[in-house]
């Protein structure tokens, strides 16, 4: 039975548990209050975090109040970053949002017109940004209508990655600056085996629903555009002659030359590197997996080219970009503030160069990415860079996104030069119905 | 004389509480018992269905407040060609993987029921495959699937068979989310098996007495009283199927031109890719309402072909 004797003396030993479960000089501590910030990013695993964790260590090594949280959110197997997006998004949702997100450049115009993130350029001031330091057309992304919402965590571009073994197999030169679509297309005919009907190495990995690796890249190099600059319409712009030439080129090599898997038969390959297994010739890529797996694999012999110059007689490439943002909720903003304006500088980019390419030039002169053989194809570009699509309207993904993959699978399974004309011109009028309906809400 | 015992206890004229029956006094042990499952279910069930009806009636793309559109939401999707197509491919693979999943966990049930050597060491083997994470079970059928270098036209071309495109095919792709769907059929079978244990040996005993073969008892005895499981298995099935998303998410993306495109797949994609919750809580209400209407017509029907022992019929 509970009497008020045994009553007071639990109050007295629960009492006592709680003061002996106190941290000794309580006060002490509370003077220097260790502030945590969550980063989350979409890499992971050991040779992923690993660049993040140097970096982190050397950030609160300098920055004793701050320690920082990393979330990594790793798509699976064989899934974009859609996943990581959707992770983000739910946990801003339920008011738990990281207070320093890395976005992706095909979302940084949708984060940015949330309303979500805060303007950078009072920090970047405040701890000495060189903002001088980074490529010009990197650096821009990453504003947008005059403010600074990002830093470029690292960036990339396109090239082309080719088989020296199966070029030299084949024949072929290896291919070069300067070389025309005339000569890419030729050598991926050559470069595509098939046993019967059934192909047992591709001249080409074009990179089906990836649309900046592919279809963007086409359409830019041959002088066209998909969206007109405010983002509302593709009218004149998809439907411009250079566009759709372009796109008729790009999806006759599906339909027509059969020079490269499907994006159906590309998504049944699920993980697998077709470029690593020496299935396809040559591949549009970034730098990413050259380090690893490309360099790792003994019996891989592959050269990097710029991509070949289309009909606008340009050298245009595509840009890959993901940047650091502050979301305006976070409460910690000032230590969030410390975190970015650091991943800003040259001694970040140094230790996080190794899947990608630091967007500060000093740090890539510094570690020689320049003269690297491989890398140096990229950086060479750097001033051929395209304008995002995805940056001119709200919702790329929502809008635009579907119905182009939607052209290039139909086009990929039963396109004819007879129909791709046709089937370009429903592709804008469904995607202006989805941007009308976008910006009257 | 011994002064008479005091009927009430409380004999001093204070108002008496009158005593709980036995059944009041169960009554108030059973909810008090299951008030902490009912505050869960309050919490975490329909509390957040409530909310998603209201997050319905609105758009919202996760990062800004939401916006009350009323029913537009409805409207939109009895215009949107994709939302049918998700439909009417979720419709054929629930009418297409439910059956063949029922009849093929029947059949595994009849055979692990047989009494031989090493029955729990087959009937484990053959249950441990449904508990195998679902991306890896994809991933798996991936390669079996693929067109060029998979198992399946591998093996077919040993045969002289030049094997289709599988789910790199938009006229297979489904058929083989379907096959993929059969990997999962343990737990079903586990169901069945309980199901045929249930049914009393002498009853198959006198049938076989009384002439009966094997078919004969199977289609005169051991269906009609399975017919109970098949109901329970039958709903499941159907609930299970019409909320499939990872074979779709990871083997296809819902492709070739939406040919796999799985209705919780296109609520994903309406939530997390093209921004609008309040679209995508839409679909799942009707989602909701779909299976909910499906399982209230297999009820009502089902006194008409389920058999249930010691009953009526």
């Amino acid at each position: 039975m509970i009497t008020m004797k045994r009553l007071f003396s639990l109050g007295i030993l629960a009492i006592a548990l709680v003061l002996m479960s106190l941290p000794p000089h309580a006060a002490a501590h509370r003077a220097q209050a260790t502030v945590t910030i969550r980063v989350s990013t979409w890499d992971s695993g050991t040779g992923g975090l690993k660049p993040y964790q140097v970096g982190i260590a050397a950030f609160e090594q300098s920055h004793p109040g701050i320690k920082v949280d990393l979330e990594s959110i790793a798509p699976p197997v064989g899934q974009a970053l859609s996943w990581y997006i959707a992770r983000v998004l739910t946990e801003i949702a339920a008011g738990n949002g990281p207070d320093v997100m890395l976005v992706p450049d095909d979302q940084a115009r949708y984060f940015a017109h949330s309303g979500q993130l805060i303007d950078l350029a009072p920090a970047l001031k405040q701890y000495n940004v060189q903002i001088s330091d980074f490529y010009p057309n990197v650096w821009s992304l990453g504003n947008l209508s005059g403010t600074t919402y990002y830093v470029p965590k690292d960036w990339a571009d396109l090239s082309i990655q080719y088989n020296k073994t199966l070029f030299k197999k084949a024949g072929l030169p290896f291919p070069k600056a300067g070389w025309t679509w005339a000569d890419f297309l030729r050598d991926a005919q050559k470069l595509t085996v098939m046993n019967g009907s059934h192909p047992v190495q591709w001249g080409v990995q074009l990179q089906g629903d990836w649309l900046r690796a592919g279809f963007l890249y086409f359409v830019h190099s041959g002088g066209g555009q998909v969206l007109s600059p405010d983002g509302k319409t593709t009218t004149g712009y998809l439907t411009s002659k250079a566009s759709r030439n372009a796109i008729q080129f790009f999806l006759s090599m599906y339909y027509k030359y059969h020079v490269s898997p499907t994006p159906a038969e590309l998504s049944a390959f699920g993980s697998l590197n077709l470029f690593n297994a020496q299935k396809v010739a040559m591949v549009f890529d970034g730098p990413w997996r050259m380090a690893d797996p490309y360099e790792k694999n003994p019996s891989l012999d592959f050269g990097v080219a710029p991509v070949p110059i289309g009909p606008s007689g340009k050298q245009v490439t595509e840009p890959f970009w993901a940047g650091y943002g502050i979301s305006k909720s976070s409460k910690h903003i000032a230590a969030a503030e410390q975190f970015v304006a650091w991943s800003a500088s040259p001694a970040w980019a140094k230790i996080d160069a190794v899947f990608s390419m630091p967007a500060n030039k000093s740090a890539a002169v510094a570690i020689s990415m320049k003269q690297d053989p491989h890398l140096k194809v990229f950086f060479d570009q750097a001033n051929d860079v395209a304008p995002l699509e995805e940056m001119k309207t709200l919702n790329f993904d929502g809008d635009v996104t579907p119905a182009l993959q939607h052209l290039i699978e139909q086009a990929s399974l039963s396109g004819s030069d007879a129909t791709i004309q046709s089937l370009i011109t429903q592709t804008s009028a469904a995607i202006n119905a989805k941007l009308a309906a976008t910006y009257k809400q | 004389m011994a002064a008479p015992i005091s009927a009430s206890p409380n004999p001093v004229g204070r108002p008496r509480r009158r005593a709980r029956t036995l059944p009041q006094q169960r009554a108030r042990m059973f909810y008090i018992l299951i008030l902490p499952w009912f505050i869960g279910f309050v919490l975490l069930y329909v509390g957040p269905m409530l909310l998603s009806l209201a997050l319905s009636l609105t758009r919202w793309n996760l990062l800004n407040s939401p916006k009350f559109i009323g029913w537009q939401n409805y409207v939109d999707m009895a215009h949107d060609a994709r939302y049918w197509q998700s439909l009417k491919v979720t419709a054929i693979y629930v009418a297409g993987g439910v059956p063949l999943g029922l009849i093929l966990a029947l059949l595994l049930a009849l055979l692990l029921n047989q009494n031989v050597r090493g029955q729990s060491v087959f009937r484990t083997i053959f249950y441990l495959p449904s508990v195998v994470s679902g991306v890896a079970v994809s991933v798996l059928f991936l390669w079996i699937f693929n067109p060029e270098f998979g198992l399946l036209n591998n093996l077919l071309s040993y045969l002289g068979i030049s094997g289709p495109g599988w789910i790199a095919s938009v006229d297979w792709s489904l058929f083989s989310l379907i096959l993929t769907s059969l990997w999962g059929i343990g737990g079903t079978m586990l169901i069945f098996l309980a199901g045929l244990q249930g049914i009393p040996l002498e009853l198959q005993e006198a049938a076989s007495l009384d002439g009966a073969g094997a078919m004969q008892r199977f289609w005169s005895l051991t269906l009609p009283l399975l017919t109970p499981t098949i109901l329970f298995n039958l709903i499941l099935l159907i609930i299970f199927r019409f909320q499939d998303f990872t074979n779709a998410y990871v083997m296809t993306n819902g492709g070739p031109l939406d040919s796999t495109l799985f209705y919780v797949f296109y609520i994903w994609l309406n939530a997390f890719q093209f921004m609008s919750m309040g679209y995508a809580t839409a679909m799942a209400w009707v989602l909701f309402m779909i299976i909910l209407v499906l399982t209230v017509i297999i009820f009502t029907t089902s006194d008409r072909w389920v058999f249930y022992m010691g009953g009526d019929s």
